[in-house]
């Protein structure tokens, strides 16, 4: 399975990166908001996880042409994201996202275990 | 021949002498009292004529009235005893009366005792007496002091009201020059007025202080007339100190009020004066550098020249307070320039009530808190910014910690894992603790959606007591709920609801210790009735949280809720809390128009009362 990880702090990149390639997934990471679609485009996943506050364009702007793109508005997005005022959430889920998550507030394993589970629902 | 000629102009000379004497003559028989004789000049007086004034006795020419007297002096001048008897009314055959001065003699003629009375008319004299008892009894009885000074600058004569007004003996005032008794710093200027009233003849409205016999002062407005001739000068005083003092008094109010004045002209509040309909009576120099109306423009019209920016409940509710029920009303509000632009500003408005209670006008402040709202702005904004910020690297501890206690990186020894639990601990904490900060920031800011929504309560505790399940299990504390049957489902927020529920079934279960007890119960209560010391505002459903704690000191009891307060039991008991929790419980509650308080014994326990309105406000 292909997971696309849309995160620009590369502390945060690689703990995902490590725990999600561990089940032998193939991982990409972008690190910015450009990248985040251009990268979709060529690398098909099948669940992108997504940050907010990103570089050159950020996570609403990307959500919103993901879920206009015709190849890859079926890919599930799951928000993963340090914004987490209610207005935030509420825009992220009305713009198509599949689920929400704090970072600082979930363990790793806890996103880890939710983003396999999307994964296997959408197989 | 010679003789006859002899005695014939004898007797002529003293005819004569007796006729033309200017003063009266009687010659009276002292036994019948009975007149002799009289000269022209007593008949001139009296009215009668000679032949008639020979018929008259002493009683007859004077006054009934004064007869007693008239003829005890006359006894006493036939007896010798009194030569000269003085003002002796004497009655007119036209019955009116004047006055004279009789000088008398006893004299033998022809063998019998008569009596011979000269007569002086003094009317005159004693008209110029009267007039003189009447000008001297002006002098005593005077109120305002009257005073003669010689050109030695002493006293000659001063009336009893002066000895009155400045306490002295009439020996004293007289033994000293006067300048004595006027005011060291008075005495200058007394004297120059002296002089200059010697020269010009008189003295109008001069005011000096003089110093009374004990010691107080007093005020006295002079009128004097220099005597060039006499040398003497007349002066009379009126005390003034009384005046004087309520001159000062109204200078100084009058002060006073130039000071009330000045501060509110240059307050840089703007301060309006309105009557009771909300027309602008006066408005200060704030004012123009607020609105951009000049005072011109202002007076005469309603505030609503620079208002109308907010909704119009806001205005209904702004006069409903300040009009009908007659309350000071507060708030913030958005009002517009002259120039069009719109600031931020706070307003205070109170009305002023006459004696019936009635409005008569209304004073408004109003303050720009544009800048103080721009500030605030910014801090909530970096503090909002900030605490997302921080949460990239508090993730980056808590996966990285969670990462090697889950072995990723290999197999830790206890040591390392300890280590690492540790670090794990301060990631939460730091979570919690961010998470505190931006739910108060809501809160500031008002941005809780309050969506009131009816909630299940009871559903709510029992999720919350499950969340703390490790802490009570660890603790093997008995956790129990308690719910009033058909328990109705408060109108509130329900993350406001679960914040509460949380921190404070959270706080029952961490101060507790071991194999304690902590109770939630949910219960009714009416308007009105009294639970543990207060009154219910409204219908609402009572959350009680009840432990066998650590319980709450008296001295911390008022602090308890106040930002980042740790009571010291807490303290001890447990190193790590923010001391936000309990602010923000309060805060939270208060936003919700509930109530929170506690009962607490140290060392055996606290019990938590929220009220939470079922209508929801």
């Amino acid at each position: 399975m292909k997971i696309l990880i849309v995160e620009d702090e590369e502390v945060l990149a690689k703990v995902l990166e490590e725990k999600l390639a561990k089940s032998g997934d193939e991982v990409a990471i972008a690190a910015d908001g450009e990248v985040a679609v251009t990268l979709a485009q060529s690398f098909g996943p099948d669940v992108i996880v997504l940050d907010l506050l990103l570089p050159k364009r950020n996570g609403f702007e990307v959500l919103q042409i993901l879920k206009a793109d015709q190849t890859l508005k079926a890919v599930p997005v799951i928000v993963v994201s340090n914004l987490g005022e209610d207005n935030d959430i509420k825009r992220a889920l009305s713009l198509g996202a599949a689920d929400y998550y704090v970072k600082s507030e979930h363990p790793i394993n806890e996103i880890v275990e939710k983003i396999k589970n999307v994964l296997i629902h959408s197989k | 021949m010679p003789d006859t000629t002899d005695a014939l102009e004898k007797e002529e000379m003293f005819r004569v002498i007796f006729d033309n004497a200017l003063d009266g003559i009687i010659l009276a028989d002292v036994g019948t009292k009975r007149f002799l004789a009289g000269n022209k000049t007593m008949c001139t007086m009296l009215g009668y004529d000679e032949e008639e004034i020979k018929s008259l006795t002493v009683t007859d020419i004077h006054p009934e009235h004064d007869l007693p007297y008239a003829l005890d002096q006359f006894e006493k001048q036939a007896r010798g005893e009194l030569l000269l008897a003085k003002d002796i009314p004497i009655l007119r055959k036209d019955g009116s009366v004047f006055y004279t001065d009789v000088n008398s003699s006893v004299v033998m003629i022809g063998g019998k005792r008569r009596l011979l009375g000269i007569f002086r008319d003094v009317t005159d004299r004693r008209g110029a007496e009267i007039e003189r008892e009447q000008y001297f009894r002006f002098f005593q009885i005077s109120t305002d002091i009257m005073v003669i000074a010689d050109p030695q600058g002493c006293f000659k004569k001063v009336n009893p009201a002066c000895l009155q007004v400045l306490g002295y003996s009439e020996e004293e005032l007289l033994a000293k020059p006067f300048i004595d008794f006027v005011h060291p710093d008075d005495r200058q200027m007394t004297r120059d007025e002296m002089a200059r009233q010697i020269r010009t003849g008189a003295s109008h409205d001069f005011e000096n202080r003089y110093v009374r016999k004990d010691g107080t002062l007093l005020w006295l407005s002079w009128r004097a007339t220099h005597d060039a001739g006499e040398q003497v000068t007349y002066a009379t005083a009126r005390d003034i100190t009384e005046r004087r003092r309520e001159e000062q008094k109204l200078r100084e109010s009058t002060e006073e009020l130039k000071k009330f004045k000045m501060a509110v002209e240059a307050a840089s509040d703007q301060i309006i004066l309105t009557d009771s309909d909300g027309t602008i009576i006066y408005v200060n120099k704030g004012a123009e550098s607020f609105t951009g109306y000049s005072r011109e423009e202002t007076i005469g019209k309603k505030a609503s020249l620079w208002g109308g920016q907010m909704p119009q409940g806001f205005y209904d509710e702004m006069w409903k307070t300040i009009r009908e029920d007659k309350k000071p009303f507060s708030a913030e509000l958005v009002n517009r320039r002259k120039d069009g632009r719109r600031y931020d500003a706070e307003i205070h408005i109170s009305p002023i009530l006459d004696e019936a209670g009635e409005v008569r006008y209304f004073i408004g402040v109003e303050r720009d808190i544009t800048k103080a709202k721009e500030i605030d702005t910014a801090k909530n904004e970096f503090i909002s910014l900030a605490s997302h910020q921080m949460r990239t690297p508090l993730t980056a501890i808590n996966w990285y910690s969670e990462m090697l206690l889950g072995g990723d990186a290999g197999e830790l020894n206890a040591k390392q894992k300890e280590y690492f639990n540790a670090i794990y601990a301060a990631g939460q904490q730091m979570n919690e603790i961010i998470k505190t900060f931006l739910h108060i920031l809501r809160l500031e800011a008002g941005s809780i959606a309050m969506n009131a929504v009816p909630v299940d309560l009871s559903g709510m505790v029992r999720s919350t007591i499950e969340e703390s399940g490790l802490a009570i299990d660890k603790k093997h504390l008995r956790v129990s709920e308690q719910v009033q049957e058909a328990l109705p489902l408060p109108k509130v927020d329900p993350e406001l609801a679960r914040v509460i529920l949380q921190n404070l079934i959270s706080n029952a279960v961490k101060y507790t210790p071991e194999k304690g007890e902590v109770t939630v119960s949910l219960e009714k209560v009416a308007q009105g009735s009294s639970i543990a010391g207060r009154t219910a505002a409204a219908d609402s459903v009572l959350v009680s949280v009840r432990d066998t704690g650590i319980g709450i000191a008296e001295a911390d009891r008022d602090k308890i809720s106040t930002k980042f307060f740790r009571a010291e039991n807490a303290k001890t008991w447990d190193p790590n809390g923010n001391g936000l929790g309990l602010y923000m419980t309060d805060r939270m509650i208060r936003t919700a128009r509930g109530a929170l308080w506690f009962t607490s014994e140290v060392g055996k326990g606290t019990t938590f009362y929220a009220l939470l309105p079922i209508g929801g406000e």
